[in-house]
């Protein structure tokens, strides 16, 4: 039914699901059960290396030859023939922590990291997940498998947002790391300095990468719907503050936003840089559905 | 045309222009802060909207603050007094007799400056808003009206009032309400006008109304409007004052201690504290003390300065000033003189000095041996070394108990006398009557005042004692108080004097109770020769040895040393007149007096009993007037009236008391032009408009505030 389709995917009916994982497999199976389209077919896989067993792995994926010659648990690894290394890049900013309809852009982006990585694991596709604020956080290299799941649900679960934007910087560090040609996934709110954010995606496509940039932004953002006379101070500057009669303000505020936006959008167009730009209220199989257009 | 409000006092509403600026400052004060990611594009955009806004912000602020101000404008109900004026323009002619206060209490200088100046400045105000077809007639409350002046006129030539405003002068005369009143009443009652109306502008000090009711008044004019303006405040002023001084010690001797007490009143409602009081003899100050004065308190503050050297001096008691200064000063004078120089013979030296006929009156002439400082000197010489002594050196010599003198002698004492030195006779047992008057009472050398008789023995038991004193004479005045003091000599020896009576010009001091005089005394040329029938040590009396033998003595020595010119100079208290006595012989004589303003007045002897006196009441201000009299120099001081000191205000419901039947209006200061200006109220206010235009105002603001 419509209204609980709709519900399934309302990122506040999902922030009630305690597990990350948990949240992203519902998004995933429940946004693919509508598309009636299976995702299983044609990936083989290749044999890479042996693991130690740790807890969570499949019992199926003990090798037991190897147990009868170390007398110890083994898990063989596969490396699955795909196109695909997605890295997710996630801004936990403090202006990430920004909300006003009970999800902050953080953890509506932590939603849509985790479902995307979900979803390209279940393709048996390789995900890394870059955590960042003013520096690079944690950088998870890409894997396969959905094992590899937990630890980007522990990651995502265990960040939380501080210290200002520096996308950039964040990029160009990692950009050394990411060899292979791939998919680069930008989940942030872009207040950083535009020019050089999208100097570094360009950088990312030159390499032949594909990118795909998912602009948040929350509502309060979007409408500027104060009506007192407010002390705006900026959550990652405090020294920035202004003094402002939103009645006064707002239209020129909004030009001003909607002149960013067009910016980016522009920009991204230009050099073939998918822009989708999300309010914090969007449901995310829309998020999603953006994903799967792009790579089909 | 001017603006005038009704409700002044609600001006203090326009201090409701501070709300908006106050509202906008906590306003701000209490805005939110909130933590926000896109402060950049609102830093942005700030830059843009930011004047516009401002500029919009403050028009809606002066639009507010303009509609308070109006509002409290228009409470105060504003008026053009144009308006007043046009309204009274139709109405018919009116007669105005302004009264205006001149008294002392009129200089006081307050805040506002003179309240006398600014009177006249009201007066003047009053009678430039009179119409053409209006008279007036500008009286002080103070005049003397003189029985040649010409009648008081209501005129309608503004030069007139003016001109009568103008000769207004401040006056220290006593207050005399009836005459002025009945002046104005009598010009209004002439009027013809159909409107009359009495303005008295004043400071309605209770000064001059104890005794003021208009049921004094036979006959009242019709219809009269009564306007009272208070100059000043209707509360009690502040005011403390020198009333008096006493100077005790005269004569006054140079050099001799002299204490002068000033006595200090406050007239104040509220306590004051270190009030300075200064004494100053010519321009230099000798004295100063702090007083503290309770309310109405009146304190003598001592001075206790030496005499200075002989000659006049005059001085003043100097209060630290105040808002009358006036009577913030007394002003003195004295007269001082050396120390008397006295040759005392002696006519019956004894082997020791307690034998002496003259012991006890060299005691009694230097009672103050222990002290530098004496009003005589006394110089004792025997019978025999009279003739080697110089008599003009003396001022007075005394002849005690001496039996003869050498006619060269007798001589040059008689020409002591006559050009106005003082001989004192004593008799005793070398005094023979028939020799004396022999030698004294002969007509080349007239010395004695009366001829003598014979010594009259008195029983043991029955001595004579002095029965009578005239009071009047200044040889006993230092007894008067005390005069049965003089009873307690016993005399058992004296000398008929008994043609005292029938011989002329002789003027009986002291006598017995048989009525033989004891002391007699004649003036003789410019000098006077005293008799004192009994002896000068206790051979023939004990006088000697009672206590009025000291005083009596002083007193005697001092007459005829003339000590009773070391005194205060005469001191007048404005506008009372003073007498000045001169000497018989300066009868029809002229006093020139200057004046401490410069001002010239000539007075005349007039004989008056045995003296010649001059009245004179000419002042022009108070402080010192040099007088030359026919004996030289003199000095008269005179003193501002005390009489308006006191700042109590009479209240608008005693003046009504007092002017019952009529109805009357008491106009303050403050408000001046309100009442007495308004002959029917005002017939335009311009409220009605104020509040159209805060109207207006509050819409403009309105459609600004929502364009926002």
């Amino acid at each position: 039914m419509p209204t609980q389709r709709q519900n399934y995917f309302d990122p506040l009916v999902l922030a009630k699901i305690s597990n990350m994982s948990l949240r992203a497999r519902y998004v995933v199976e429940g946004m693919l059960s509508g598309l009636h389209k299976s995702p299983y077919r044609g990936y083989s896989v290749e044999f890479a290396e042996h693991r130690e067993y740790v807890p969570g792995d499949e019992i199926r994926r003990i090798d037991w030859k190897a147990y009868g010659k170390f007398d110890r648990y083994f898990v063989k690894e596969y490396e699955e023939e795909t196109n695909l290394r997605a890295t997710i890049f996630l801004d936990a900013s403090a202006s990430m922590a920004y909300s006003s309809q009970g999800l902050s852009k953080f953890e509506y982006g932590c939603y849509l990291a985790a479902s995307l990585a979900y979803l390209m694991l279940r393709q048996g596709d390789y995900v890394g997940l870059v955590t960042f604020g003013a520096d690079v956080q944690r950088y998870i290299p890409p894997r396969s498998g959905l094992a590899h799941m937990q630890a980007l649900m522990h990651q995502l679960e265990s960040t939380a947002p501080g210290g200002e934007t520096h996308l950039d910087r964040s990029l160009r560090e990692i950009a050394g790391k990411i060899t292979k040609r791939g998919m680069i996934l930008v989940i942030s709110d872009l207040f950083d300095d535009p020019e050089a954010v999208l100097r570094t995606l360009k950088f990312f496509r030159h390499r032949r990468n594909e990118v795909m940039v998912f602009h948040l932004l929350d509502h309060d953002e979007l409408e500027f719907p104060f009506e007192r006379l407010t002390v705006f101070e900026d959550i990652e500057e405090p020294t920035a503050r202004v003094l402002a009669e939103p009645k006064v303000i707002r239209e020129a505020y909004l030009q001003q936003l909607q002149t960013f936006i067009d910016d980016y959008r522009q920009a991204c167009r230009r050099d073939l840089i998918d822009y989708n730009c999300f309010p914090t209220t969007t449901p995310l199989d829309i998020a999603l559905t953006r994903y799967l257009a792009r790579r089909q | 045309m001017g603006l005038a409000f009704l409700q002044p006092l609600l001006l203090l509403g326009t201090l409701a222009t501070a709300i908006p600026v106050l509202i906008h400052l906590i306003y701000r004060r209490r805005a939110l802060v909130h933590l926000f990611p896109a402060v950049r594009f609102l830093l942005l955009a700030d830059k843009r909207t930011a004047r516009k806004f401002r500029l919009h912000q403050w028009l809606l602020l002066a639009l507010r603050i303009l509609v308070l101000l109006l509002l409290a404008l228009a409470l105060a109900r504003p008026y053009l007094t144009g308006d007043d004026a046009q309204a009274t323009a139709a109405l018919p002619p009116q007669s105005t007799v302004i009264l205006l206060d001149n008294s002392l209490s009129m200089q006081y200088r307050d805040a506002a400056g003179s309240r006398f100046q600014r009177a006249k400045a009201m007066a003047s105000q009053l009678l430039q808003e009179l119409r053409t077809q209006d008279s007036a007639a500008v009286l002080p409350l103070l005049a003397t009206v003189e029985a040649d002046q010409p009648p008081d006129i209501l005129s309608q030539d503004a030069a007139v009032w003016e001109g009568n405003l103008a000769t207004i002068l401040p006056r220290h005369d006593r207050m005399d309400l009836q005459q002025a009143f009945q002046r104005a009443f009598t010009l209004l009652r002439q009027s013809t006008a159909s409107r009359r109306r009495l303005v008295v502008i004043s400071d309605l000090t209770t000064n001059g109304w104890e005794e003021f009711h208009l049921s004094q008044f036979e006959i009242l004019p019709d219809q009269v409007e009564l306007y009272f303006v208070r100059v000043g405040p209707p509360q009690r002023d502040d005011n403390v004052l020198v009333e008096s001084i006493r100077i005790t010690e005269q004569p006054f001797i140079e050099q001799v201690p002299v204490e002068i007490t000033a006595w200090v009143r406050n007239r104040s409602a509220t306590k004051r504290r270190n009030l300075r009081v200064d004494l100053l003899i010519g321009q230099r100050k000798v004295g100063q003390q702090l007083v503290d004065l309770h309310p109405d308190e009146q304190v003598a503050v001592p001075f206790r300065i030496t005499a200075p050297a002989a000659g006049v001096h005059w001085g003043e008691i100097r209060l630290e000033e105040d808002a009358l200064v006036e009577d913030d000063r007394f002003y003195f004078a004295l007269r001082t003189v050396a120390p008397s120089r006295i040759l005392i013979v002696d006519g019956d030296p004894g082997p020791s000095l307690f034998d002496s006929e003259i012991f006890y009156l060299a005691q009694a002439l230097q009672p103050h041996t222990a002290l530098r400082n004496a009003m005589f000197y006394p110089t004792p010489v025997t019978w025999e070394g009279l003739a080697e002594e110089r008599l003009s050196d003396y001022q007075v010599i005394i002849l005690c108990n001496v039996e003869a003198v050498s006619p060269q002698v007798r001589q040059r004492l008689h020409q002591f006398v006559t050009s106005g030195g003082g001989l004192l006779f004593f008799a005793g047992n070398r005094v023979d009557p028939e020799r004396y008057n022999e030698m004294w009472y002969r007509p080349d050398t007239l010395l004695l005042p009366t001829p003598l008789g014979p010594p009259v023995q008195q029983p043991a038991e029955q001595p004579q004692t002095i029965a009578a004193a005239d009071p009047d004479h200044e040889a006993l005045r230092l007894l008067t108080m005390e005069p049965e003091l003089l009873q307690y000599g016993r005399f058992y020896r004296y000398i008929a004097i008994e043609e005292a009576n029938t011989v002329p010009d002789v003027h009986t001091l002291l006598s017995f109770a048989n009525g033989q005089p004891l002391l007699v005394e004649k003036q003789i040329g410019k000098g006077n020769v005293l008799f004192f029938a009994s002896s000068a040590d206790r051979d023939w009396t004990d006088f000697p040895t009672r206590t009025a033998y000291v005083p009596l003595l002083h007193g005697l020595v001092s007459h005829l040393a003339e000590l009773s010119s070391a005194a205060q100079r005469p001191t007048a208290v404005m506008p009372e007149p003073v007498t000045i006595t001169g000497k018989p012989e300066d009868a029809g004589r002229t006093i020139s007096i200057r004046t401490p303003d410069g001002h010239k007045r000539l007075v005349r002897y007039a004989a008056e009993a045995a003296d010649a006196v001059a009245p004179f009441a000419e002042y022009t201000i108070p402080g010192i007037y040099h007088l030359t009299v026919p004996q030289g120099n003199d000095v008269l001081t005179v003193n501002a009236t005390r009489a308006e000191s006191n700042f109590t205000k009479l209240q608008s419901d005693d003046l009504q008391t007092r002017l019952q039947p009529l109805r009357i209006v008491v106009e303050e200061e403050e408000t001046f032009g309100q009442v007495t200006a308004k002959h029917a109220l005002p017939s335009k206010e311009l409220a009605g408009m104020l509040l159209l235009a805060v109207v207006g105002l509050l819409m403009t603001e309105n459609v600004c505030a929502n364009r926002l």
